[in-house]
């Protein structure tokens, strides 16, 4: 008589659930894989606001942020891809299930924070970095409807017997994890802002917004302007290098009556110095960071609108020719110099 | 043989053409120069004039956004000053070359310049200059604070008077507001330094004063900055400006926040209509 040994070890741990149990099982690691890879790809895309999460979060206590995001990064794919091809071992569902706890810790958290009035201008947790804006309460109860059963489906429908091709999904974990974070190692320098923000060819205005019912606020309301015409928006930091280099020329397009817009996130305090400082002749539009973040990987970004449509997107400032130096109009004409002749 | 004439038919009309060209171009030249002005400079509220250490209440401030420059009035001078922020000239300006429109904005003739006067200093947040032994600064104007009616914050700030008067609140709206029975009043917690509310107010101040004489009764509260820690702002749960709160017979029915704010009247409307 023929002894199935893989049958004698599974009956060791208990009976073989059935294969209805199996698939739901398998649908729930798929889902809960998806999403933990898509919260991946999210980050990938843009890992330095991840790291400014974290360090937001105080998850930074032990190690730098940026290894921590690398770390959570690589836990994040490497779950994700063993959920979604099947390698449902009992350690990988417990890392999965503490990662969900985790999860449900931070969204909690901010939900809580944000509902009793802790924090007024809290931004939908990053957990999908820039890609969704969530407010709080929808992240917490995103995370709670989307991870939750999916991972006890996943437990549950655990088949217990011998995994088929382990070594090769084991390294299929591996390699996609390792891609993963080379690709977020170099992400900052690829073109990927438009995949990693909301902007993008044509998105409306009033579509990009942040905060939920009352604390609901869009664009189209911080600068009706843009409802109409075609306009330059330049989302900076009023110190921000690159942006600083390009007043001139900014300077000289506003001039011509040309459309142009700045975003900041600035005191009055900061315009005001801003604007002593340098002159500009284009008006600063005070904006807060919860609507501008989502908008940018790296300050200056830019954008332009026709008619409530955004039309092209630029890393820094688009290319514009070379200011003329200033001339004052009402300067009066230059006195002839003297003495520099006969030296 | 032939020969060529200056007195060909053509050449001599192209040639009487030509002059005539020039007569009229040298003709119109003096009055382009004569028209050509700066306009844009609008009241500004958001500075205020210092002399010598003592607040100038009657000096006119006018600005122009895209030269940068200020128009300074002071009171009891002849001698207005033009204040040019990036090349930091102050410079007196001809009384004759400026030009006042009804919509309250400035006008400057590019000639209206009558003589440089020094410089301008930079120190943090404000400027100052040296002009004939007085020392002139920009100072930033007070935070309104406290209740105001309409009238109020139009006497306090040209922006508030300009941007209400160029808004237009929707006709229907205003209608169904005067329709509502009952005693509605409508609170506007706002700040002066606040930069959103500087654009939005000035559309309830039209709306208050549009609804008069009604059983509506709109009102203001200026905070001051940090409203996290102002008593008033806590005790009104006002954490972000401007809010506007509705009352309905004495009690609170709804409030305006953020994209509200784009048409106070509709909101208001909506939030009476109990949606």
């Amino acid at each position: 008589m023929k002894v199935d040994q893989n049958r004698g070890k599974v009956g060791a741990e208990g009976s073989e659930p059935g294969i209805a149990r199996t698939t739901l099982g398998w649908v729930g690691g798929v889902i809960l894989g998806a999403v933990l890879l898509f919260g991946a790809w999210a980050k990938i895309l843009d890992p330095s606001a991840f790291a400014q999460q974290i360090s937001s979060e105080g998850l930074d206590f032990l190690v730098p942020a940026n290894w921590v995001a690398l770390i959570a990064l690589a836990l994040e794919i490497g779950l994700g891809v063993s959920l979604l091809i099947g390698l449902r071992k009992r350690s990988v569902l417990a890392a999965s299930g503490l990662l969900v706890l985790f999860f449900l810790f931070l969204t909690g958290r901010a939900y809580y924070r944000f509902a009793n009035g802790i924090v007024s201008d809290e931004p939908g947790c990053g957990c999908f970095g820039n890609l969704v804006e969530r407010t709080p309460a929808e992240a917490f109860w995103q995370d709670m409807v989307l991870l939750v059963p999916t991972w006890i489906l996943a437990v549950w429908g655990r088949a217990t017997g011998a995994l088929k091709y382990g070594f090769a999904r084991v390294a299929v974990v591996g390699s996609v994890t390792a891609a993963g974070l080379v690709v977020a190692l170099l992400s900052p320098r690829l073109p990927l802002d438009d995949l990693a923000t909301r902007i993008g060819k044509g998105v409306e205005v009033t579509t990009l917004c942040t905060g939920a019912e009352d604390d609901r606020l869009c664009l189209d309301t911080v600068a009706p302007e843009l409802r109409e015409g075609h306009h330059l928006v330049v989302v900076t930091e009023l110190d921000t290098e690159g942006f600083l280099a390009g007043v001139d020329r900014l300077n000289a397009k506003a001039m011509r009556g040309e459309g142009l817009m700045v975003l900041a996130d600035a005191t009055l305090e900061a315009s005001q110095t801003f604007f002593w400082t340098y002159g500009p002749s284009f008006e600063i539009r005070e904006a807060p960071a919860s609507l501008l973040k989502p908008m940018y990987r790296t300050l200056p970004r830019s954008f332009e609108v026709v008619d409530g449509v955004i039309t092209r997107t630029y890393v820094g400032l688009p290319e514009m020719p070379e200011a003329e130096p200033f001339v004052d109009p009402f300067a009066p004409p230059a006195e002839p110099s003297v003495g520099s002749q006969g030296q | 043989m032939k020969t060529t004439s200056f007195r060909h038919p053509v050449s001599a009309c192209a040639t009487s053409c030509l002059a005539l060209v020039c007569l009229i171009l040298m003709a119109l030249a003096p009055a382009a120069a004569q028209q050509s002005t700066y306009s844009g400079f609008e009241p500004n509220d958001e500075f205020q004039l210092e002399v010598d250490g003592t607040i100038d209440t009657k000096a006119q401030l006018f600005l122009q956004r895209r030269l940068p420059a200020f128009l300074v009035l002071p009171a009891g001078s002849n001698t207005p000053l033009l204040v040019s922020i990036r090349s930091r000239a102050v410079q007196s300006v001809s009384l004759m070359k400026m030009t006042l429109q009804p919509s309250g904005m400035m006008d400057l003739a590019a000639d209206a310049i009558t003589g440089s006067k020094g410089t301008l200093e930079q120190k943090q947040g404000e400027i100052s200059f040296l002009v004939d032994g007085k020392h002139y600064e920009l100072v930033e104007k007070p935070v309104f604070e406290g209740l105001a009616s309409a009238k109020m914050l139009e006497d306090y700030g040209a922006g508030y008077l300009n941007g209400a008067a160029s808004y237009e609140p929707d006709a229907e709206s205003m209608a169904a507001i005067r329709a509502v029975k009952g005693k509605v009043q409508v609170r506007t917690y706002f700040g002066s330094w606040c930069p959103f509310c500087k654009r939005y107010v000035p559309g309830m101040v039209r709306v208050a004063k549009e609804i008069q004489e009604s059983n509506i009764t709109i009102d203001f509260y200026g905070l001051p900055k940090g409203i996290s820690s102002d008593p008033v702002a806590n005790q009104a749960r006002v954490n972000s400006v401007p809010t506007g709160v509705v009352f309905l017979d004495g009690k609170e029915v709804g409030r305006l926040t953020q994209n509200d704010w784009t048409s106070p009247e509709k909101s208001i409307a909506k939030i009476l209509k109990g949606q």
